[in-house]
């Protein structure tokens, strides 16, 4: 069922992030041509095009992650507490599987932005590949990095806790909203609130956690340690979502 | 013909009645298949369960008969059907009386003015 | 254990201090189709999305088909709500997948085939269409499915009445013949000839629960008439013992 629910999900991610995704690619597209044409001899008109085009660009991607938390936030709220939550409550799955299945969707949204931006930043620049793949460097560091197999385990733990962190921002937006929809009137001011509420709370958490554990970023140990720290309150976070939404749901 | 309905009798009722009707006017022949519940449900704008009651009713008065392979037949026991069409008769003889009454006559008068006008 | 479709005990719902439901204890059978009938505000809605699970009761219990409002229930009940509930991206036939995909009950070339009776284009986008054909495409995803349990919370308000009997002949047709139909209105005199059984909800208590037939039989009157006079406005004398 959780799959069901995550390709409609996904669906309606894509409905909504096929076009910024592609603009953004092709803007970076024509930025990389135009900047290649640079030593051609309309020089100055290709500085006025670059210098728009970068611009847009920004642009572009400023918004795209502005509409990436509005996207986040709207498809929970409107989604699960609003006249779509007609649909979404009527099927027959828990309200853990709905939200599960917005969380994974919000984390890919992010991921997929930041790695459209990665790609934007590459096709802006032209790179000549076939100079780069033979930099006598790339192989020293592809080498050196397949000996000390360690790295590669830190990245991975680093990206945990990144992502750890992510979704504890996330579910704090989350239970922001349930809270907000406890209540009868002026349910977005409430939820902005618990939105300042939760953040202080979370505040005070880390610093406390910070001082009774020394975690040492540089062991394995300390990375796993502090995902779970983060991990922690997030589920909490959640697991209140969920409990809001099966026993105090109220669909106006 | 359409489905009437009125407020103060049992629904069920009303549709028997006019589902006999429909079978002594000859609508529905004798010896021939009745439309499934369903069909007559939908055909009249009412619940299947109301369709259901009112055809039973049917076959507790002999007008129809279920049959395994066919569905619900139409009875050919004329006797039946001459039983209903006299009761039928006898209903329009009375509001006629009843009418006629309504305008100051008697039952002798009406009866001899329907003469004289059928002659 | 499921001689009853649907069974309520001593079920209570209050929104905050308000409440909505003072006390239902209901059982309704299978294959029946259901009027709950009363005035704006006696508790129809809250009742039908206590059965598919909107809400919670603040007391009591209730069962569908011998089971706890869960994931279980829902699987077997169809929903139509009072309003729309659409995402503005879909169309008609993303709609019918994501129920093919979640209800096992949906039958996707029924749900076609109803469009097509009903003059609508499955693959419009939902943006594009007018209230009234959103509203058909939202009755033919609950009609499409083979449930056991029907709620359709006022279903033939707001309309006119060419397309209320429309309605409530496509409900007639389309409705497995196992399953019960439970229908919120307020408007008896149109319905009252489809149903079998009436619940009149007063202030969140149900005042009578009885066939059709039988009170025709008892009253020598409709449904209608009795409903309006159990719910006439009394007058207003005054107010009695301090405050309102």
């Amino acid at each position: 069922m959780l799959l069901k629910l995550l390709k409609y999900d996904f669906r309606a991610m894509w409905k909504s992030f096929s076009l910024i995704w592609g603009a953004a690619m092709a803007l970076s597209l024509v930025h990389g041509v135009v900047y290649s044409l640079r030593p051609m001899p309309f020089y100055s008109s290709g500085v006025t095009v670059m210098s728009i085009v970068s611009t847009v660009l920004s642009i572009t991607l400023t918004a795209m992650f502005v509409i990436v938390l509005v996207f986040i936030i709207r498809r929970f709220e409107k989604g699960l507490l609003g006249d779509e939550g007609y649909l979404m409550h009527t099927l027959p799955v828990r309200p853990w599987q709905l939200v599960l299945s917005k969380l994974i969707c919000a984390l890919a949204v992010i991921i997929i932005s930041v790695a459209v931006s990665f790609l934007v930043l590459i096709l802006m620049i032209p790179v000549d590949w076939y100079e780069i793949l033979y930099l006598p460097y790339l192989w020293d560091f592809l080498r050196w990095t397949l000996s000390h197999p360690d790295l590669l385990a830190y990245l991975a733990e680093l990206c945990l806790v990144v992502l750890s962190c992510l979704v504890l921002g996330i579910s704090i937006l989350y239970l922001s909203m349930a809270i907000g929809h406890l209540f009868h009137r002026r349910r977005t001011l409430m939820g902005v609130a618990a939105f300042i509420g939760l953040y202080i709370l979370i505040n005070i958490y880390s610093t406390w956690v910070a001082d009774i554990a020394i975690f040492r970023m540089e062991s394995h140990a300390g990375l796993l340690a502090s995902a779970a720290v983060v991990l922690l309150p997030a589920a909490v976070c959640l697991a209140a979502v969920c409990w809001i939404l099966e026993h105090r749901l109220d669909l106006e | 013909m359409e489905w009437k309905l009125d407020d103060d009798r049992p629904i069920w009722l009303q549709l028997s009645q006019q589902l006999a009707r429909r079978i002594v006017t000859g609508t529905y022949p004798p010896g021939s298949r009745l439309p499934s519940v369903r069909e007559l449900a939908a055909e009249a704008g009412v619940n299947p369960n109301t369709m259901q009651r009112a055809l039973s009713h049917l076959e507790q008065e002999g007008l129809a008969r279920a049959d395994r392979t066919a569905g619900r037949l139409v009875t050919q026991d004329t006797a039946a059907l001459e039983a209903v069409r006299l009761r039928e008769a006898e209903a329009v003889i009375q509001r006629y009386l009843e009418a006629m009454s309504a305008l100051g006559y008697s039952r002798e008068q009406a009866a001899g003015l329907l003469k004289e006008g059928t002659s | 254990m499921n001689d009853y479709l649907i069974q309520c005990r001593g079920v209570r719902k209050s929104y905050g201090r308000k409440p909505a439901l003072t006390g239902v204890d209901l059982e309704v059978g299978p294959g029946r189709i259901v009027g709950l009938l009363g005035p704006n505000g006696s508790g129809k809605t809250t009742l039908i999305k206590l059965l598919c699970g909107l809400l919670r009761p603040t007391a009591g219990t209730l069962a569908v088909d011998g089971e706890r409002i869960g994931p279980a229930t829902k699987a077997v009940v169809s929903y139509l709500p009072d309003r729309m509930y659409f995402a503005d991206w879909m169309r008609a036939v993303d709609l019918f997948q994501l129920f093919r995909d979640f209800y096992a009950d949906f039958s996707y070339e029924k749900a076609i085939a109803m469009c097509r009776s009903l003059g609508v284009e499955p693959k419009d986008r939902l943006k594009t269409m007018s209230k009234g054909t959103k509203e058909k495409v939202q009755l033919v995803l609950v009609m499409a499915r083979s449930a056991k349990l029907y709620l359709l919370d006022e279903p033939i308000a707001g309309v006119d009445p060419a397309a209320r009997d429309f309605i409530l002949r496509t409900i007639l047709t389309n409705y497995d013949g196992e399953g019960t139909v439970l229908l919120s209105t307020h408007l008896i005199s149109d319905v009252e000839k489809v149903l079998d059984e009436v619940i009149f909800l007063k202030e969140g208590r149900i005042m009578l629960h009885e066939t059709v037939d039988a009170i025709r039989e008892q009253e020598g009157r409709s449904v209608d008439a009795l409903f309006r006079e159990v719910f006439q406005a009394g007058p207003v004398f005054g107010m009695e013992g301090g405050m309102s």
